[in-house]
């Protein structure tokens, strides 16, 4: 079922990947190579797109500043969901559930499956 | 164009007008620039200031930071573990260079990011003309023959300042208005 009323929604990839990294305390450019990394280098982030997107998603408080996570370099700020950005990324989730759902089962009518 | 040259110290000044909307062709021009030896090193207002160094290929991004600059070293830092040198900054634009070997990603990688960035510069414009704005279409019709002559020589030449202003303005709303527009239909 679509989630309408969700202001964040619909998550572009990069931020999608992004706040999935960010279930454990990252800085920024810890968050570029995660995102590469997981995404099997098919997403890439610059970093004008990943401090716009931090930005963004700070001021709708998706994200906190950790400051209380010590830092080899302590002007480097690791970033972590809130519980606000993890009920928005679970409504993402569904979202996009929902649309692989309808692709496999459009597939299956035609006696296809997407396993190859 | 007025050149200064400075042989001892190989810097030169130059002096050029980009507008606010004409950064691809500022960044070309300061790729231009280093191919030839000059490596950008300072901006105030128009003058672009050059040290010389080895002619090479570069590639050269101007950004626009959109918060205050408490999270300056942070925001460098993103840039340079992706291997941007943050050359200079003037009034919220923020200049970036990297060798052409070592670029491998853009400094935006997705439409929504460069379409959150245009939004709040129209937002910004649109700020910065209301005062023009509001001068020349609500006051200004009623000043005109309340004032003594000298204050009516200043209001006239302030009103002219203004209209500049704001037609120049205008152009820059109207371009981030496009680009907004044709970034939308990418998505």
């Amino acid at each position: 079922m679509p989630i309408k009323n969700e202001e964040n929604l619909p998550l572009s990839d990069s931020v999608y990947y992004i706040m999935i990294s960010l279930i454990q305390p990252l800085h920024g450019y810890a968050i570029m190579q995660h995102v590469d990394e997981i995404s099997q280098h098919e997403i890439k982030i610059g970093p004008a797109t990943l401090y716009t997107s931090l930005t963004k998603l700070k001021e709708s408080k998706l994200i906190v500043e950790r400051d209380d996570i010590i830092q080899s370099d302590e002007r480097r700020k690791p970033y972590m969901l809130t519980p606000k950005g993890i009920q928005v990324l679970k409504a993402e989730i569904e979202r996009r559930k929902h649309m692989l759902q309808q692709g496999v089962s459009a597939l299956a009518k035609i006696g296809e499956n997407t396993d190859g | 164009m007025d050149n200064r040259q400075n042989v001892k110290t190989r810097k030169k000044t130059v002096l050029k007008l980009f507008f606010a909307w004409q950064d691809q062709e500022e960044q070309h021009w300061l790729e231009q620039m280093a191919a030839e030896g000059w490596l950008l090193n300072s901006i105030f207002f128009l003058l672009y200031e050059f040290t010389y160094g080895e002619p090479g290929e570069y590639i050269y991004r101007i950004d626009y930071k959109l918060t205050p600059d408490k999270d300056m070293y942070e925001y460098k830092e993103i840039f340079a573990q992706g291997g941007w040198k943050h050359v200079c900054s003037f009034s919220g634009w923020q200049y970036f260079r990297i060798p052409k070997e070592e670029y491998s990603t853009d400094i935006y990688t997705d439409a929504a990011s460069r379409i959150e960035v245009l939004k709040r510069r129209l937002a910004l414009a649109f700020i910065i003309a209301l005062p023009s704005f509001i001068f020349l279409f609500i006051l200004r019709p009623y000043q005109i023959t309340s004032y003594g002559s000298v204050l009516q020589i200043f209001l006239g030449l302030l009103s002219i300042f203004m209209l500049i202003v704001l037609i120049l303005l205008g152009v820059l709303i109207y371009k981030l208005y496009q680009h907004i527009r044709k970034l939308e239909k990418e998505i």
